[in-house]
Formats: structure tokens, C-alpha cells, sequence
């Protein structure tokens, strides 16, 4: 059994760093479009360098400054939605147990908001008016600021007690009743409370 | 060292799968399905609660984004399948090189490679096969069957019911194994019977998360009826999983188009050799062990010509090719390579006993050079890494979304995908998304569109059913062309926008010409459709979206008018739009001028590009 997760450990560190060598070239190839590139063009190339996203690679803090530098000297307002739009979504794909570049992330979401309103307030056809603007920003932030997202700790919490309570019925059946029996009430629970939680 | 060297073939794999993925999340369901798995939500039926979970951890990589990151999981199974193909055939042959063959056929076959590089479960269902396969295997070697084996075995075919029913067929071939030990195996059903249950019980996932109101892609599980129903896939009528074999045994028609259709889709992944080393490797099995090759040829039998007498019993064209040939052969595509493994060895050991050494180590040398032969071909054109279509066609389409406005979508593509941006990228999230599942009807599912109390505020028409206000606002949008069928075409028409469509209302048709001529041209700049001029691949749904996409150009290039139209050529376009049976309007006319010469150039550039055919439905196979 400590040979197969050995084996499995492996297997899956050489996956994520054959995963990492892709990226770190991705990364490269795309930071050095970007440097060419202006307007919406180099907005797209700085985010599939976000996209390729590699810790502690120093292309992310590049392609992020540089995508925000675009974003403010942008003159139309549906450029600059999408640009920041677009940055907050790079962002927020990228998360995992933590938020890179959160603090970006703070920055922008109030931007997007306004950025948003006016585009309502300005659409033609909406019987919007400046007097709304409060309003619908407020709303417009409500929306931004939810998250959707299960809870991290809960959803960890689900998904490795699923794995540990399959683990102690092969316990069970092949090696020890007990242990594995014990095992398995334990993670099942937990599993379920996890389902609930997160 | 021989048997150190499966972990370097193993590396390889592993290594060109991973640098093949798509650079965010695949064509058709993977969209969906990383946006259930990542919400902890249910998948469209049977809902896949042990993929969705199992996949969510690898949302917790610190690298990549959260769509690639899912896709290592089939790279991971995919890996692991090869791995325990390589321990069945060593089992078999006990030679540790020879038992590499079967990795190397099926690793550069098309169809495995495919299914290696996008964000489905094929490869997992495939490594579950193999493992029920290989405990099956274990007790004719051994002539004896082990309890605990049995209900293992049961436990598992319990756990396989929360991934891919396919994986259920192993039963059949098991059964055989237990009857073979009919002793001890009826002491051992009842204790099985539970154990069954209890894998059963991940799909206890799906009550759950249905009463925490998580993400659902067809209906949830909050009662008994609708669990059963989503369990049996009752969704899909009579593709369901019961429905769907009942009606492929109760009758004799498709029979001859089953066996054609799996012998092409078998040729055309493994060459015609194969046929002919897998049948060498069935008499191998027959002199090695007869047992072993009823459940062997069994096991065959259900991957092979039962799922293909429910699955490829019509004439094979591109969706059949696509959808069921592509993506559900491959436990019947292994077993293949096992035989073909088999009648390797069988081949070596006749040359040996005649003493022809040389001979033996030169064609067991040609054998495993024969795969990287087809590997270029299978690499160019199942390599995803340029593929980022899905991505950027689903964000042109929310891109050019005025805020907080409406969108409706229908079919896998353009739902999976925006579900994906939105939900889990949270891109232009004001736009509230409802999607159908039929054509012809309006129940929509709201999952884009949630919370009401966050959307009510920004886009109240909606929620208040006034899709006409809506529409008057210009902030009723569209994938979906209007057929005469749609109930909407009863009040609606389908103005062209870049590659979706507003809906207006008919009675006020052509009233704001200019205002969308304008928009088209205004919000062109946020489309990335030059992305279909490079992905490299024949992946057929992004075909299909690059078709989509290029309509853009067209729509464009309608808007751009000359001055004096009396002297410009026009163009007119008399299209349709196919949604399976229906058929849609798609009517532009195009005054060529040399302001819009290039975008006309760029839609046929686009075309002329996307003009692949499949690689398992080529026209002259």
C-alpha cells in the first residue's frame, strides 16, 4: 500500500512540474508578444501569461503591472471594462488554497463596479439616469464582492475524506477489519459533514 | 533495468499528454464539467459525483489555472490506465519489455490520446475497468478466488455507478469468473451485495449537494425520484441506462452497422495489424488458458459489440465518429493492445523455438517502433496547447454583452463554456445566462443567473417575465437563431450580432439598422477570432465554433456600406442554421467594398482553415 501511494506521489509531482515546464514557456512566449503589443492586443497575450500562472515566476508580477498600466490609459470605457474585467478574471482562475495578487484583486473590483454603472446609465436604451448611479453601483459591488465558490477548507475537508474512507474499505477487506471498519465510519462522516458544510 | 523501463514510457506519456492539454478547458463538456466540479455541483446525468470530487483536489494545484489543472486529472488516469495495462500484460506474458507493447499502441492511438488531453472522465472509468479486468484475471491465474477479491470487486462496481455505466459492463465477464468458483462465490453474494452498496453511496453527493442548492447542468437530486432519475439518466429518454441496452438487445437492426462501425474506428486507431497480432494473441490466450480466454473474449464482447450495437448501430458520420467511437472504446481499444501484446509474444517464441534469434529481436524491435510511426500525425492533430478557441469564443460572447443584460444559449459548446467563464472565472458576471436543453421549448435553467436577489436589482425585467421590455432595451441576446418553430419566432426575429443574435421584437423590424450597424463595427475589437487560424487541431466542436465565430467577419462586413451602393458587387448570404432537426434563417447582404474587402478575406481565411476533416471520420475511410 505505502509502495502504490509512493508510486502515485510520484507520479502526479512529475505531472505537475512536466505542467510548470509548459507554463514557464508559455509565460516566456507570451511576455515577449506583449512587449510589441499595446492596447487590447497586449491585454490578451499579459493574460494567457496570467493564465499560465507559475509561483514565484516572475512573469506573473510583469504581465499583471503591465496589464494594469493598459487598463489606466485606456480613453473608452468599454476598453477599460474589459481590461480590468479581464484582469480580475485571470486572477480569479488562478486561485487555489490562496488568492494570487488579492490585493490587485480589492484594488479593481470597486473600478469594474463604476465602470459597469456608467456603461448601464450610458446604454441607450436603459431609462437609467446619473441619479441612479448609487444605486445600481452598490448593486453592481454586491455582485462582484459574492462569492460563489464552495468553502476551501470544507471542500479539502470533502474530497480527502472521500479518498480516505475508500482507502479503509480496501483496508477492511484485504488487511484489517477493525481499523479499516474504524476508518471508514470515521472519514464517512466526515465526508458527509464536509458535503454539507462546504 | 527492463523493468525500470515502463517508468520512462510511462514519463513520456505522461510528459507529451501534459504539454497537449488545452491551455484552459476543452470543447464540449469540459467547460461543464470543471464548473460542477469546482463548485462541488452535479454534472449533467448521471451527475459523476466521484469524478467531480476526485477532480476538485486538482483545483487545489498551485499552478496553472483552475480549467488545466482538472485537465492533469485525465492525464493522471490516463497514466495510471497505462500502468496497469503494462501489470495485466506482464501478468500474462511475465516479460517485462514485451508487456510494454500494449502502452505504445494505445498511448499514440488517436482516440486515447483525445481523451487523454480534455476534461472528461473516460481515462478514470478506463483505469476502473482495468483494475476490475486485472482482479478478474487474478483468479483464473491463480485458479482460486480469493473473498476478499470479490468483494472488492463489488465495492468498486458500487463506486463506478457515481462515474461512467460503462464501466458496470465488467459485471458480466465477473460473474463468469464467479461462476467458474460457483462455491465459493454464492457464499460470498450477499456479503457482495452490500459491499456494492456501499460504493454506491458516493452517489449519496448528489441529495446533498442538491439541498445545498449547488450548481446542477440538468436537475437535481432533492428527492427519491428525481436521484433515480438522474442515476438512470432518464434525462436523455431513450438513451437512458436502462432504456438504452434493453432496446439494443431486443433487436437485430444496426447489427451489421455496430460490427463496421467498431472494425473501422479499431483500424483506424490501431492499423490493420493489429487485427491480425490480436487475433495471434487470442489463440496465445487459448493455449495459455482457456478460462481465461471466455473472460478475456467476454470482456471483448461487452466493450466491443454490445456497447457498439447500443452506441455505433447507425450509419457512421461525423457525431457518431465523434461522440460515441471517440470517446467510449477505449476500455475495448486496450483490450485490443493486450491481444496484440499477446500475439507479439506468441510470434517471438515461435521464432525462438526455430532458433531464429536475430530475427526475433529485430521484429520485436520493428513492433515497438511501429506506434512511433503514427505518434506526429496523432500529436499534430490531438495537440491542444495553441487550442485556446473555447476560451476566446466564450469570452468574445461576453464581451460584447451590454451590462447586465440577457443571454440565452442552447447546445453543450456554448453553454459548457460560458457556464465555465462565468461561473468559475467570474467574466462579465453582470450578464445573466439561462439556457435550454431543447430547442423548441423555453424551461430554462437559470444556473447563470444566480442568486435572484443579486440579479433581480441589476436586470428586474427578467425575473418580472418581461422579455419584451427587454428586448425593447436591446438587452435580449442570443446564441440561437430563430427557426419558425422556436415559440419565441412567434414574436421575436433574430438580428445578427458579430456571431450571436439580438432578439427583437417582429413588428419593429428594421427600425434601428444603424444603431446595430454601429454596434457591430464598436464592439468587433473585443472578438479574438483569429485564434481559429491557429489551434492546429481537428477536434470537430471547435471547428464548429470557429464556424460560428467567423460569421462575425460576415455580420461586420454587412454593416460596412459603401457610399454609393449602385457600384459596389453585393453579396448576399442565404444560409441556414442547423439545431439538430430544426432550421434557422441566417440571410446577410454585403455591399464589397474595400473597407470591408479584408474581414471577407479573413471569413474565408478562417473557413478555408477549419476545412478538417476528422481523423476518425475521413471520408475515404
Amino acid at each position: 500500500m505505502i509502495d502504490l501511494v509512493k508510486k502515485i506521489t510520484i507520479l502526479l509531482l512529475f505531472l505537475v512540474l512536466s505542467l510548470i515546464v509548459r507554463e514557464i514557456f508559455t509565460q516566456r512566449e507570451f511576455i515577449n508578444i506583449a512587449k510589441n503589443q499595446s492596447g487590447l492586443n497586449a491585454v490578451k497575450s499579459y493574460e494567457k501569461v496570467i493564465l499560465s500562472y507559475v509561483p514565484f515566476s516572475p512573469y506573473n508580477q510583469k504581465a499583471v503591472e503591465g496589464m494594469i498600466n493598459i487598463c489606466k490609459t485606456l480613453q473608452k470605457e468599454d476598453e477599460k471594462l474589459y481590461c480590468y474585467e479581464t484582469l480580475r478574471s485571470d486572477l480569479i482562475q488562478i486561485r487555489s488554497f490562496y488568492q494570487p495578487f488579492s490585493n490587485i484583486l480589492n484594488e479593481i473590483t470597486p473600478e469594474i463596479a463604476k465602470l459597469r454603472t456608467n456603461q448601464m446609465i450610458e446604454w441607450e436604451k436603459n431609462d437609467y439616469s446619473e441619479s441612479d448611479f448609487e444605486r445600481l453601483y452598490k448593486h453592481q459591488l454586491n455582485l462582484l464582492n459574492y462569492d460563489n465558490a464552495p468553502s476551501n477548507f470544507w471542500s479539502f475537508i470533502t474530497v480527502i475524506s472521500l479518498i480516505l474512507w475508500i482507502i479503509s474499505v480496501a483496508v477492511a477487506i484485504y488487511k484489517n477489519t477493525l481499523i479499516g471498519t474504524a476508518g471508514f465510519l470515521l472519514f464517512f462522516s466526515l465526508w458527509i459533514l464536509g458535503l454539507f458544510m462546504a | 533495468m527492463h523493468s525500470k523501463i515502463i517508468y520512462f514510457v510511462l514519463a513520456f506519456f505522461g510528459f507529451i499528454y501534459t504539454y497537449s492539454l488545452f491551455p484552459v478547458f476543452s470543447t464540449g463538456d469540459g467547460g461543464g464539467l470543471i464548473t460542477a466540479s469546482y463548485l462541488l455541483g452535479i454534472a449533467h446525468p448521471p451527475g459523476y459525483p466521484f469524478y467531480l470530487q476526485i477532480s476538485k483536489i486538482f483545483t487545489f494545484l498551485p499552478n496553472g489555472n483552475i480549467g488545466i489543472r482538472i485537465g492533469l486529472l485525465s492525464v493522471f488516469f490516463s497514466v495510471l490506465s497505462l500502468f496497469i495495462l503494462y501489470k495485466i500484460t506482464l501478468k500474462l506474458t511475465n516479460k517485462p519489455i514485451l508487456s510494454i507493447t500494449p502502452l505504445l499502441f494505445l498511448g499514440v492511438s488517436y482516440s486515447y490520446y483525445f481523451n487523454s488531453v480534455v476534461e472528461k472522465f473516460y481515462t478514470l472509468n478506463l483505469s476502473i475497468i482495468l483494475l476490475l479486468f486485472f482482479i478478474g484475471m487474478k483468479q483464473i491465474l491463480f485458479d482460486k478466488l480469493d473473498k476478499r477479491d470479490v468483494l472488492f470487486s463489488a465495492f468498486i462496481l458500487g463506486l463506478a455507478t457515481s462515474i461512467h455505466h460503462t464501466a458496470l459492463f465488467m459485471t458480466v465477464p465477473l460473474i463468469l469468473v464467479g461462476l467458474f468458483y460457483y462455491r465459493d462465490f454464492l457464499k460470498v453474494i450477499p456479503h457482495s451485495i452490500f459491499m456494492f452498496l456501499l460504493g454506491f453511496s458516493v452517489n449519496i453527493y448528489l441529495y446533498i449537494r442538491s439541498l445545498k442548492d449547488s450548481f446542477s447542468a440538468a436537475h437535481k437530486a432533492d428527492n427519491l425520484d428525481r436521484f433515480i432519475a438522474i442515476i438512470l439518466r432518464k434525462f436523455y429518454g431513450s438513451s437512458s441506462s436502462l432504456d438504452a441496452p434493453i432496446s439494443a438487445i431486443a433487436t437485430f437492426d444496426g447489427f451489421y452497422h455496430s460490427i463496421k462501425n467498431l472494425f473501422t474506428l479499431t483500424v483506424a486507431n490501431l492499423t490493420y495489424g493489429s487485427i491480425l497480432l490480436s487475433i495471434l494473441g487470442l489463440y496465445y490466450l487459448y493455449k495459455l488458458n482457456k478460462k481465461l480466454l471466455l473472460f478475456f473474449v467476454l470482456t471483448l464482447f461487452m466493450y466491443g459489440f454490445f456497447l457498439a450495437k447500443i452506441t455505433l448501430s447507425s450509419k457512421y458520420n461525423l457525431s457518431t465518429a465523434y461522440v460515441s467511437a471517440n470517446q467510449y472504446f477505449l476500455p475495448f481499444l486496450s483490450f485490443i493492445c493486450i491481444t496484440i501484446s499477446l500475439g507479439v509474444v506468441y510470434i517471438v517464441d515461435l521464432l525462438k523455438k526455430l532458433q531464429l534469434i536475430t530475427a526475433s529481436r529485430t521484429f520485436v524491435f520493428s513492433i515497438m517502433v511501429i506506434p512511433f510511426t503514427t505518434l506526429p500525425l496523432t500529436f499534430i492533430s490531438t495537440n491542444h496547447k495553441k487550442n485556446w478557441v473555447p476560451y476566446y469564443h466564450s469570452k468574445g460572447l461576453l464581451s460584447i454583452m451590454p451590462v447586465s443584460s440577457l443571454v440565452s444559449t442552447y447546445g453543450d459548446n456554448h453553454t459548457f463554456e460560458l457556464w465555465y467563464l462565468k461561473l468559475v472565472g467570474r467574466y462579465r458576471d453582470d450578464v445573466c445566462h439561462i439556457t435550454t436543453h431543447y430547442y423548441n421549448t423555453l424551461s430554462w435553467r437559470v444556473e447563470g443567473c444566480k442568486p435572484k436577489q443579486l440579479y433581480k436589482p441589476l436586470i428586474p425585467e427578467f425575473f418580472n417575465g418581461e422579455l419584451v421590455s427587454l428586448s425593447e432595451k436591446n438587452k435580449f441576446l442570443s446564441t440561437v437563431a430563430l427557426s419558425k418553430e422556436h415559440p419565441l419566432s412567434a414574436i421575436f426575429y433574430h438580428q445578427p450580432y458579430e456571431f450571436i443574435f439580438f432578439y427583437k421584437e417582429k413588428n419593429k423590424k428594421d427600425q434601428e439598422i444603424q444603431f446595430f450597424d454601429k454596434l457591430n463595427q464598436e464592439k468587433f475589437k473585443f472578438l479574438t477570432p483569429e485564434v481559429c487560424l491557429t489551434h492546429e487541431t481537428d477536434d470537430p466542436f471547435t471547428i464548429e465554433m470557429c464556424n460560428f465565430f467567423s460569421n462575425s467577419y460576415l455580420v461586420v462586413a454587412s454593416t460596412i456600406k459603401p457610399v454609393f451602393l449602385l457600384n459596389s458587387q453585393k453579396l448576399t448570404i442565404d444560409a441556414d442554421i442547423s439545431y439538430g432537426k430544426f432550421v434557422a434563417p441566417f440571410k446577410l447582404e454585403i455591399y464589397i467594398n474595400p473597407l470591408n474587402a479584408s474581414y471577407i478575406e479573413m471569413y474565408k481565411a478562417i473557413r478555408a482553415y477549419n476545412k478538417r476533416e476528422f481523423y476518425l471520420y475521413e471520408e475515404d475511410r
